[in-house]
């Protein structure tokens, strides 16, 4: 059969190098044009025209990256920084709430200060305790208590008739003895406040033979006063300037 | 005539369908190795033509030939030579003496065969290659 057909093809075997040397070539021409056909294709083979557009292309295509990546950036900081205000707002807003919380008495304060000790057996009366207390807020006190009632703008000092004699009353509750006043401040000036000649304590010792013992302490401890809820009081709002 | 085109075929598409990749370096070595099959083949046909060919000749001078050029090649790479060049010039030279000599030798094998037929238009008008060549040399 193969040989009937190679016959068929005039075939002899003195053709056989010639065969496989043109199976050869062929191999190698096909490479030969595999290779040369991708190395065409590659940077190194271009003209430079077409390298310097490619190059443009490249560096502009850079060029856009680059801006997104600031603009991406730029963004990134932005948002940084707002969540860095947005915590230093929390921050400031909680500092500012503890110092209004302080200085309206719903928070529990310490400091230096001075204590004012009245004994019982005292002509002390209810306004007497006002001018102290005022005494002492004028001469900078940053926190005064009666009795441990911190006293506050809500604070009423006020005395009422029972049994035949006055009671001092602070916010209703009667005061007992002795009554101690805590002052909150500069323990000096509030002590020079009170004491220098013609003062009140003068005017106590004189007039009313009521011996209040001043004594400075490193530290006072006030206690925080019941904070007041609004019922029919609201905030008026703030027209916006825009 | 038609087994060796069928085996140039058979090349190509074995090329087509194991091509081997090959790094760029050497696609120089490779198109010079190429020229130099060229040149071996065109070579043999025309030693056919002159009634001088013979097959080992071929088969050794295609692949000497292609493996020597390559070498050379490469040889020139490693000098700072571009003996790459020389071996350009000196195979494209040997091709178209090639292709010159074919073409004579083709055109003389067409005159004689035009001779012959108008001489004896009776007899067998085929003629053996080696008539031909016999004829072609004289």
């Amino acid at each position: 059969m193969l040989k009937k057909f190679l016959s068929k093809l005039k075939f002899s075997y003195r053709q056989l190098p010639l065969i496989l040397v043109f199976m050869a070539f062929g191999y190698l021409l096909v490479a030969q044009i595999n290779t040369q056909s991708a190395l065409s294709g590659s940077l190194e083979a271009q003209t430079i025209g077409n390298l310097s557009i490619i190059a443009i292309n490249l560096s502009q295509n850079n060029q856009h990256l680059e801006s997104e990546l600031n603009s991406l950036q730029d963004q990134l900081a932005s948002v940084k920084e707002k969540v860095n205000s947005g915590s230093s707002l929390t921050t400031s807003i909680e500092s500012n709430i503890d110092t209004l919380s302080a200085a309206i008495g719903t928070e529990a304060v310490q400091g230096e200060g001075i204590s004012i000790t009245i004994t019982t057996d005292s002509n002390l009366l209810y306004y007497d305790l006002i001018d102290l207390v005022n005494e002492l807020f004028v001469t900078g006190a940053e926190a005064v208590s009666i009795n441990d009632i911190r006293i506050t703008d809500d604070t009423l000092i006020s005395e009422i008739y029972e049994m035949g004699h006055f009671a001092i009353i602070i916010n209703g509750e009667p005061l007992l003895s002795p009554v101690v006043i805590k002052a909150i401040g500069d323990p000096a000036t509030l002590e020079k406040g009170l004491t220098y000649s013609g003062g009140i304590i003068d005017n106590l010792n004189i007039l009313y033979q009521v011996y209040p013992k001043i004594k400075q302490q490193e530290l006072i401890q006030i206690s925080a006063a019941k904070l007041d809820v609004f019922t029919y009081a609201k905030p008026v709002e703030k027209e916006k300037s825009e | 005539m038609w087994l060796p085109i069928l085996g140039l075929f058979i090349g190509i598409l074995l090329g087509i369908g194991f091509a081997f990749p090959l790094p760029a370096i050497y696609a120089e070595y490779l198109s010079i190795a190429v020229l130099a099959g060229l040149d071996s083949i065109l070579g043999g046909w025309r030693a056919g033509l002159e009634g001088k060919f013979k097959s080992n000749v071929l088969l050794s001078g295609f692949f000497v030939n292609a493996a020597m050029a390559a070498l050379l090649a490469y040889l020139g790479d490693l000098l700072g030579l571009d003996l790459y060049l020389a071996a350009v010039i000196v195979f494209g030279l040997r091709i178209f003496n090639n292709i010159s000599s074919i073409r004579r030798g083709l055109l003389e094998r067409y005159n004689i065969r035009k001779h012959h037929k108008n001489q004896q238009p009776s007899s067998d008008s085929q003629i053996t290659e080696e008539q031909i060549s016999t004829k072609t040399q004289k």
